[in-house]
């Protein structure tokens, strides 16, 4: 039995080998699309070639957490690979910081940036765990998808207001939480 | 437990054309064969898990009576003794195994951890191993030898138990079942270790290095009592094969066969046999191995304790349990998604029954 547009998904989460053909057939280039937008401007074809291998293998793993119909699979795919792009920049970017020789002067040390430099993403997501599902959507949204309020506010049928005082709330949630796990993690 | 690819379920990216990339076909097969290699690799290692999990029911139920018990008494007693399965026996499912055993003795150190492989049963069917590590490492509250001690040329399912007795010392039982359709007199066997990891598939902190070990082991006496008794029952019929009664245990040997409307309904088909005999003792299953014929049938082996010396007929009630995998959303055409597993306490479609009882005479 070979995949279609039809049975795919269920082939995929069966773990069947064609289901990966299939998918690599039909969103390979959305996935290098979204890849090379994103790590692009850092000139590193490598570094694109092993997120595009990631973002793949992960869609292989994660297949059973998957939700929904095609148009939801597409939707899911291009999350997965922004998500991973922006993961695989982030750890690039962070890498030529130590690199270089000055060291730059980092007094906007906002929670963002902390929550985005601990090393450890189940913590984080621990924490967005803790919040409402809406609130969830849009700190994912923010942190892991790099959305600006606006992109957000459209997407979600809010007003920028109301998300950016969202992020505000759930930022200062973060907030306290993040302490304690900082706190936790450098005393403890 | 939401993780980062349940939440992005239902999040839409604005997509424009710039996002598509062109791709050339070279690349695609590059690509997928590229994956399909990693991904072959991993579920090699998933099917051996599935393979272990079976077993290691068997050895959680054992163990959970375990823990109540003073580890100190023990510690003293094994490093004179070597007597692992005796650790491993609070409820007595091992009772027998230790006077079969063959004492074997051997070490070896590599990478500052030394392994001593202390003594073998085998049954037959299926080889048991206990050893012991000491450390000055740590390796954790249950470190994971990345192999299994292999013979024979069939397919071999394995599972393994470790406890921790100390600060770097602990003991464990490595069991491996042979899928071959008959016994075996004897087995040589190898056991080549080179990692321990503190997580298993070498995942967590791994220590490499180089423990080989090979000894050639001699099936226990055994009498077979061959039964070829069916029963059938909605959609499924079972058939009790033979029992094999060992000094240590008695291993029954049963196929089922499901019809097509039983195959087509349900996901997970589970049938094995509750075992009395005529003194009233009953006997459940220490582990339940099996493979599939074809399709439909299925042949299975379930390992029992000692059989009480005494008895003279054996009951078997085979029991039947049939279950779907759990539903993760649906399709707009309104047909569920299925997973391809149950979760614990799920609440997809259940079912179980018993068979008509089938006697054995034992003498």
């Amino acid at each position: 039995m070979k995949s279609n547009d039809k049975n795919f998904v269920r082939r995929l989460q069966m773990e069947k080998e064609d289901a990966l053909d299939y998918i690599v057939d039909h969103y390979l280039p959305l996935v290098k699309g979204i890849t090379i937008k994103v790590l692009g401007p850092l000139y590193n074809d490598g570094l694109i070639d092993e997120c595009i291998n990631d973002v793949f293998l992960s869609i292989w793993n994660n297949a059973a957490k998957f939700k929904g119909d095609t148009t939801n699979f597409k939707h899911w795919v291009a999350s997965i690979a922004r998500f991973k792009a922006i993961d695989y920049y982030r750890s690039a970017i962070k890498k030529q910081e130590v690199e270089s020789d000055y060291i730059e002067s980092t007094n906007d040390n906002s929670v963002e940036k902390e929550i985005i430099q601990m090393e450890n993403k189940k913590e984080i997501l621990a924490l967005i765990r803790t919040l409402d599902p809406i609130d969830q959507k849009i700190l994912v949204m923010r942190y892991f998808l790099d959305m600006r309020s606006e992109e957000i506010a459209e997407k979600l049928g809010l007003t920028k207001s109301a998300v950016d005082s969202r992020i505000f709330r759930g930022r200062k949630k973060l907030n306290k939480h993040a302490k304690n796990y900082i706190l936790g993690g450098s005393f403890g | 437990m939401k993780d980062i690819y349940e939440l992005l379920n239902g999040i839409e990216l604005e997509l424009k054309d710039e996002d598509i990339a062109p791709v050339t076909e070279f690349e695609k097969k590059k690509l997928a064969s590229g994956l399909k290699q990693k991904v072959v690799k991993k579920r090699k290692q998933n099917k051996w898990k599935r393979g272990l999990s079976v077993a290691i029911l068997t050895f959680g139920l054992m163990t959970s009576a375990m823990i109540g018990l003073s580890f100190t008494a023990y510690a003293e007693e094994i490093p004179f003794l070597g007597n692992i399965f005796k650790f491993f026996n609070s409820d007595g499912t091992y009772a027998g195994y230790d006077e079969n055993a063959k004492k074997l003795d051997l070490v070896e150190e590599s990478n500052g951890i030394k392994i001593s492989v202390m003594d073998t049963v085998f049954d037959g069917k299926q080889l048991f191993v206990t050893y012991r590590i000491e450390t000055e490492k740590d390796l954790g509250p249950r470190p994971w030898l990345n192999s299994s001690p292999i013979f024979g040329d069939s397919g071999l399912v394995g599972s393994d138990e470790v406890s921790k007795i100390e600060d770097g010392n602990y003991i464990g039982v490595s069991s491996v079942d042979h899928m071959s359709s008959y016994e075996f007199d004897e087995a040589q066997v190898n056991w080549k270790i080179d990692s321990i990891s503190t997580e298993p598939n070498n995942q967590g902190i791994t220590f490499e290095g180089n423990w080989e070990f090979a000894f050639d082991v001699k099936a226990v006496e055994s009498k077979n009592i061959a039964i070829e008794e069916k029963v059938e029952k909605s959609g499924i019929q079972f058939t009790a094969e033979n029992i094999r009664i060992t000094p240590m245990s008695f291993i029954l040997t049963h196929t089922f066969i499901s019809d097509y409307k039983i195959i087509n309904n349900w996901d997970n088909r589970s049938v094995w046999a509750e075992v009395e005999d005529d003194l009233g003792n009953t006997y459940t299953p220490l582990s339940i191995r099996g493979s599939g014929q074809d399709h439909y049938g299925v042949k299975m082996y379930s390992t029992f304790e000692k059989l009480d010396p005494k008895a003279t007929k054996l009951i078997l009630t085979p029991i039947v349990e049939l279950s779907d995998n759990d539903t993760i959303g649906y399709y707009e055409s309104g047909k569920p998604i299925k997973a391809n597993y149950r979760s614990e306490n799920s609440k997809a479609d259940y079912e179980k029954f018993q068979m008509e009882e089938i006697v054995i005479d034992l003498k």
